[in-house]
């Protein structure tokens, strides 16, 4: 902008300003009057209003007087809103003269308003309100000085802010214009001096604009190029504004080339064509439309671009194949890897790898990549001696010197190397290259690399190939090493799982099975077996195998006849010379040819035979068949042999030591372990179950007058009875009891079977007595043997096997000397198992004399208190103790089995009461009788109570049985079904003692029973506390839930009983009611008929 | 026996005094039936009705009518204009009255008092606690009740009289006078109208008003005085009103009449028995 557009702005911006300063400042002041002055104006009118309309009232109430009622006009004034404050009010009559007047004269100026008052219509007088106004003067003048402040502010800054804003605009614009003109001159400068050609055509393609290096770079100078038409630097084959046109808007059809540069083709004055890139750029003028194209010379890029793609390309191969080396672990795998990057990543036409075979001084291709290689190598060898054509090409070359040998061009001496060296001339290869792959220093490989660009390979090139082929002989040298580890790896795990088996297994059988099993599966051979020599045969017999067999074994001759050698089979030659046998190439081998082909349909291409030596002979052989080809070197056959002296060391250590250990731990002349294995076993019973410390009794016996046996009828006839004893003592124990003879005439048995001093008592009759009760043959005499025994029990007789020993054998001796059959180590042990025999005894007695009885106590119906069940109980009679308790018999009874034969005798006999009362007129209730667990565990539990009742006439009428809920619990499933069975008679069943045995109530609900009966023990406790009570109501809310009756046993109280009627029990049974008494006592409750 | 015979003659010459002068003056009036009106201050007005019966009774020809309250200074200003024909007031007239004509002649003087409702069972009460009533301090009466106060306007003779007990009461009347709600009654009728009908009211009154117009108020003794017309008389009690008789510049015959009726003997009863004494 222009200082003259400036100074006619300005005036503008002035006049603007002031307009809007002299707007505030009238407009604050006038505003603040205009809205204050109404309310002072609606004030005073509101006021004289209300006052006069008060005054109207009163002057209607008092027409005549209201005048003199000064007091109340003055109220009237005063009270009447709004508050008169700093007003003054006058209350004039119609002429005028002030009646009464309030308030002194405000300031002025002041604001006067009247109401008229009416008396009837008519006008008697008024009110007047004078009012000062001087507060709303003097707030305009105040708020006319802020207008004029503001207005002011107003004025400046609207005058000044917009006239610095354009003073800076104007000189930004300067700025720009100023520089404007220093980037054109620049710009010509740098288009002259540019390094890039800038030429400018016009609309229809003469040249317009040509600078100094357009000139250096086509060759034309300015003068001889302007106004000429631009196709003269465009190569004929481009001109038509094809794709390679530099031409871009003649032909109109290239405006997608604007703005990005190309790549085209130019064309010099001397005629030479060069690669350039073109920038081209529209633009417009006055005079028309132009076309400036920025040119650069690219001819050196071009070229360096060429060298660095074709080093990105064996970069790339090498990458290739570096990450096929870390990836690939096998050898053929990684060649044809190799080959097949090197085409497809590398360009070349062609890639193949041979194995070289340096003794045989020939290529054989290994794996190959490219379109015709194939066919091109056929799967022909070539070969490499010098003298022949081939030795003297590039492979033959190339793998002498171990140095990569090429050539750019093989056309230049085509008549050079071999046949397929023109074979690959007239397939139009014309680059070629050698690179040998060497491990340890031998050439193993070669990699030949084709091209048919001619020319392909430089220095960069031959470096980064030379490096690939380092790079593939490394990998092949990891590899060959790799597999040898393995290998080897592969023999010492197979013998140090066949050692661990040594130390494990005693088995000489299981130990080769082992063996064999390890070989196969560890080993990763395909079938190993042993076999032994049979010297009567002579051959060796197989006597473990593992692995793919198939019959090959059994078709194999493995005589060691020295008359048919010529057919021996490498086993049987390896035992014969006491020397491995080793068949690296099973197809190659010409021993092997017997068996060649059934060994090649199995999988093996070699086997090793190991002779097993035991004592300088040749006992067996170790047969290890692989599955490939040499695998057997000499490093290998060393662990091998070794291995297989393992094996023979086992085999020699079992021979002796299964003499030895026999000999050791066992009796000779019995077969039974001798004392230390005894020892040694009890030792493992008591140990036995982590540390349970469960009962162990030893038992140890001696035979009463072997000394005269063996003094009179001779040596001979005692070893005879030591045998025969041993034979029936070792009839009579069980297979978890040890039994050892001891030394002399003394045998022991160790057993658990125990659990307390009786149980030994038992297991003496059972083992002891039963083998000794028979007489013994000797010779032509009968001999009847007696023994005397001494227990100790583990833990308390002693804490080890010897400990307990020593105390049986003190036992034993004290026996000798009391002349007792045996005796127990602990003397209250002894006394303790006399008095349960004693006891047992009398019990026996006792079922065979009757001496038991019958006790009945009835049961109530709590609401009538009527009899309505007796419940028996048994009794004993013993002729000297008197009446002995339930509690002190009943579980030896159980324990002897005895409990059987007394149950029935209980049933038959309550059945016979209830008959006797019935006869006797009496009408009883029916008798409930306790069954034993031990009675209930029977199968023929039903059938037993079925024969007990037979005997007495409509038994089932009479009798219920009772049985514990822990009894039922024990085989819920067997229990019901016998129960059912037993309801089926027409027998009620009850539970006894509910409450105890934890019953789930789904359970329960299955059983089939008639009734529970509460435990005492809850009936005792129920007053005692709310959740005893609670226990026993639940338990009756449950039986009536189940339709069962419910009893209370063990009821004392009055207090239990009231209890229990409000609770809805049925019946009750305790002391309360009545004690169990016999039965004539029980007689005189029943009522009668 | 004496005494009132003596008495009884006294009124009888009174009675025959009053009506030789209403002869007289109906005479000389013609036959034409005169009267007036009296208006003026409320503790006057109960007493002037009596007195006005009394005296029509002697002067059928007269008739006296009693106009509402009009003040002591309504009734200055409407006698001096011939509104009514005599004014009674509570104050000597002003100068600026006198000025205007007006003639005053005091007739009876009558104990300012604190009035309550006799409903109420309080008959004293004390400065102090009237100061206290006034502060907002004391807000119920002994029996629980709640006080309320009835006030006349500042303006008032009553008012003034009310601020002259004691300093304390000043202050705490002038808070009184602040407090919303509070009850003014504009003259004397009104306040002993508001005492009467408002529960717990207590307020400035006369025995004049209380006696002549037959309140249902109890006079309050007060710091322990009774305030009787004797007492009053004395000095014992020392609050009382003074009041006047005030007529204009011209006055007619008949409420010259009137006045001397109420100057006279009988008149004088008729205060005497209404909480009044003439000084």
């Amino acid at each position: 902008m222009s200082a003259s557009a400036e100074s006619g702005i300005v005036p503008i911006v002035r006049r603007l300003a002031l307009a809007f300063a002299l707007t505030v400042t009238v407009t604050l002041p006038a505003g603040y009057f205009g809205l204050d002055y109404w309310n002072h104006v609606e004030h005073v009118e509101l006021s004289a209003r209300l006052k006069a309309e008060g005054l109207t009232a009163l002057v209607a109430a008092n027409p005549e007087l209201w005048i003199y009622q000064l007091r109340r006009l003055e109220e009237l004034l005063l009270r009447y809103p709004p508050q008169l404050t700093d007003d003054r009010a006058i209350i004039r009559d119609a002429a005028g003269n002030a009646l009464i007047t309030l308030g002194a004269s405000p300031p002025a100026p002041v604001l006067v308003r009247a109401f008229p008052i009416y008396d009837s219509g008519r006008l008697v007088g008024r009110v007047e309100i004078t009012h000062s106004i001087r507060d709303l003067v003097l707030g305009t003048l105040a708020a006319g000085l802020l207008g004029l402040l503001l207005g002011a502010l107003v004025y400046a800054t609207l005058l000044v802010l917009p006239l610095r804003a354009l003073r800076r605009v104007t000189v930004a614009l300067d700025r720009e214009t100023a520089a404007l003109r220093a980037s054109e001159a620049r710009f010509r400068t740098v288009a002259q001096t540019a390094a890039d050609a800038i030429v400018t055509y016009d609309a229809v393609g003469n040249v317009v604009g040509w600078n100094a290096a357009a000139e250096k770079i086509f060759g034309y100078p300015a003068a001889e190029v302007i106004g000429r038409p631009l196709t003269l630097l465009i190569p004929q084959q481009y001109q038509d504004g094809g794709p390679g046109s530099m031409n871009g808007a003649p032909a109109g059809g290239e405006r997608r080339i604007f703005g990005k540069p190309v790549e085209r083709q130019g064309r010099t004055r001397s005629g030479s064509e060069f690669p350039l890139e073109l920038a081209l750029s529209e633009w417009e003028s006055p005079e028309g439309k132009f076309f400036t194209g920025i040119i650069r010379d690219i001819t050196e890029r071009k070229n360096h671009e060429l060298r660095i793609s074709r080093l990105n390309r064996t970069l790339a191969v090498l990458s290739g194949i570096n990450s096929a080396i870390v990836r690939i672990s096998d050898r053929q795998e990684l060649f044809t890897a190799a080959c097949r990057i090197a085409v497809e990543h590398g360009n070349f036409d062609m890639a193949w790898i041979g194995l070289v075979d340096l003794a045989a001084q020939e290529v054989t291709p290994a794996a190959w990549a490219g379109v015709e290689t194939g066919e091109f190598l056929g799967g022909v060898k070539t070969r490499i001696r010098d003298d022949v054509p081939a030795g003297r090409g590039v492979l033959a070359r190339a793998i002498r010197a171990g140095k990569p040998v090429f050539e750019n061009d093989m056309t230049v001496e085509p008549h050079i190397g071999g046949t397929r060296r023109q074979d690959a001339i007239r397939r139009g290869y014309r680059s070629h290259i050698v690179l040998p792959l060497t491990v340890e220093g031998g050439v193993v490989a070669s990699l030949s690399l084709f091209a048919k660009e001619a020319g392909f390979f430089n220095e960069d090139e031959i470096r980064l190939l030379t490096e690939l082929a380092d790079d593939i002989s490394f990998a092949l040298e990891h590899m060959a090493k790799q597999d040898r580890i393995a290998k080897l790896s592969r023999i010492r795990a197979v013998s140090s799982g066949i050692n661990a088996a040594i130390v494990r297994i005693r088995d000489r059988e299981e130990l080769f099975q082992e063996a064999c099993r390890i070989v196969v599966e560890h080993g990763n051979f395909v079938m190993a077996w042993i076999g032994m020599l049979d010297k009567a045969a002579p051959s060796i017999r197989p006597v473990a195998r593992a692995g793919r067999d198939e019959g090959y074994l059994d078709a194999l001759n493995l005589s060691i006849d020295s008359n048919i050698t010529g057919n021996m089979a490498l086993a049987a030659e390896a035992v014969a010379g006491r020397a491995p046998v080793v068949c690296n190439d099973i197809e190659a081998d010409g021993r092997m040819r017997p068996w060649r082909t059934a060994a090649l349909e199995r999988g093996y291409r070699s086997v090793a035979q190991l002779p097993l030596v035991l004592e300088q002979r040749a006992v067996g052989v170790f047969a290890l068949y692989a599955g490939e080809p040499g695998i057997f070197d000499e490093e290998e056959l060393k662990l091998l042999v070794e291995m297989a002296g393992d094996v023979s060391f086992a085999l020699e250590h079992m021979s002796k030591e299964e003499r030895l250990n026999y000999l050791a731990y066992y009796d000779a002349l019995t077969g039974l372990p001798n004392r230390a294995l005894f020892v040694d076993r009890t030792n493992q019973r008591m140990r036995a179950r982590g540390g349970e410390r469960r009962m162990v009794a030893l038992i140890l016996l001696d035979l009463e007058r072997f000394r005269n046996i063996n003094e009179t009828l001779g040596r001979g006839a005692g070893d005879g009875l030591l045998r025969q004893v041993a034979a029936r003592l070792a009839g009579a124990v069980e297979e978890s009891d040890v039994l050892a003879h001891v030394g002399g005439d003394q045998f022991a048995i160790a057993t658990r079977r125990a659990e307390r001093g009786e149980d030994v008592a038992h297991i003496l009759d059972q083992t002891v007595t039963r083998a000794l009760s028979q007489s013994f043959e000797i010779g032509r005499d009968q001999l009847r043997i007696a023994a005397r025994t001494g227990v100790a029990v583990y833990p308390t007789d002693g804490a080890d096997a010897e400990g307990l020993l020593r105390n049986a054998e003190a036992a034993l001796n004290d026996a000798k000397k009391t002349g007792h059959r045996y005796l127990f180590y602990a003397p209250q042990m002894n006394a303790r198992v006399a008095e349960q025999l004693r006891l047992e005894n009398e019990l026996r007695k006792a079922v065979a004399g009757e001496q038991f009885l019958l006790h009945y106590q009835p049961r109530f119906e709590i609401a009538t208190k009527r009899i309505v069940g007796l419940e028996a109980l048994i009794r004993w009679r013993h002729p000297e103790r008197g009446i002995v308790s339930p509690a002190d018999f009943i579980p030896l009874l159980e324990e002897t089995g005895m409990i059987l034969e007394v149950g029935r005798w209980a049933l038959r006999r309550a059945a016979m009461d209830h008959a006797a009362w019935c006869t006797a007129g009496f009408k009883p209730p029916r008798i409930a009788v306790n069954v034993s667990q031990v009675q209930l565990r029977r199968k023929d539990f039903v059938d037993c109570v079925k024969d007990s009742l037979a005997a007495v006439d409509r038994a089932a009428e009479r009798i219920d049985i009772e049985i514990t809920e822990s009894m039922l619990m024990e085989d819920v499933g067997g229990s019901i079904e016998k129960l059912k069975a037993v309801q089926s008679l027409g027998l009620n069943v009850a539970v006894d003692d509910f409450g105890t045995g934890y019953s789930s109530l789904n359970y329960l609900a299955r059983l089939p029973i008639n009734s529970l009966k509460i435990d005492r023990s809850f009936i005792i406790q129920m007053n005692k506390g709310p959740e005893q009570m609670a226990i026993v109501s639940t338990v009756i809310s449950l039986a009536r839930a189940l339709n069962l009756k419910v009893v209370a046993e063990g009821v004392e109280t009055e207090e239990q009983a009231n209890l229990l009627r409000l609770l809805r029990c049925d019946e009750a049974q305790g002391y309360l009611y009545a004690r169990p008494m016999p039965p004539d006592a029980i007689a005189g409750l029943l009522p009668r008929n | 026996m004496r005494s009132v015979s003596k008495h009884r003659g006294a009124l009888r010459r009174g009675r025959a005094c009053a009506i030789a002068l209403a002869l007289l003056l109906g005479s000389s009036g013609g036959a034409a039936a005169e009267e007036f009106r009296i208006g003026g201050t409320g503790s006057a007005l109960g007493t002037m009705q009596l007195l006005a019966a009394e005296f029509t009774a002697a002067n059928p020809d007269i008739r006296i009518t009693t106009v509402p309250s009009l003040g002591s200074g309504g009734g200055v200003k409407a006698v001096v204009a011939g509104a009514i024909g005599l004014a009674a007031t509570s104050r000597p007239i002003s100068e600026r009255e006198r000025k205007l004509g007006a003639v005053e002649v005091e007739y009876a003087r009558t104990p300012f008092v604190f009035a309550i409702s006799t409903k109420s069972k309080v008959t004293a009460i004390t400065s102090s606690e009237l100061a206290a009533i006034y502060a907002g301090k004391k807000v119920t009466w002994p029996d629980g009740s709640p006080v309320r106060i009835v006030l006349r306007p500042a303006s008032d003779i009553d008012t003034e009289m009310v601020k002259r007990i004691s300093p304390d009461i000043r202050r705490a009347l002038a808070a009184a006078e602040a407090r919303p709600g509070v009850r003014f009654s504009v003259n004397d009728q009104d306040a002993a109208d508001d005492l009467e009908r408002i529960p717990g009211a207590i307020g400035p009154s006369s025995l004049a008003v209380i006696a002549s117009e037959k309140r249902a108020l109890r006079a309050l003794k007060l710091d322990g005085r009774e305030p009787t017309p004797a007492n009053a008389a004395s000095g014992a009690y020392p609050y009382h009103k003074r009041l006047f008789l005030v007529t204009g510049a011209r006055r007619s015959a008949v409420v010259e009449r009137f006045v001397a009726f109420v100057r006279s003997p009988a008149g004088r009863k008729v205060l005497d028995s209404n909480g009044q004494w003439v000084p």
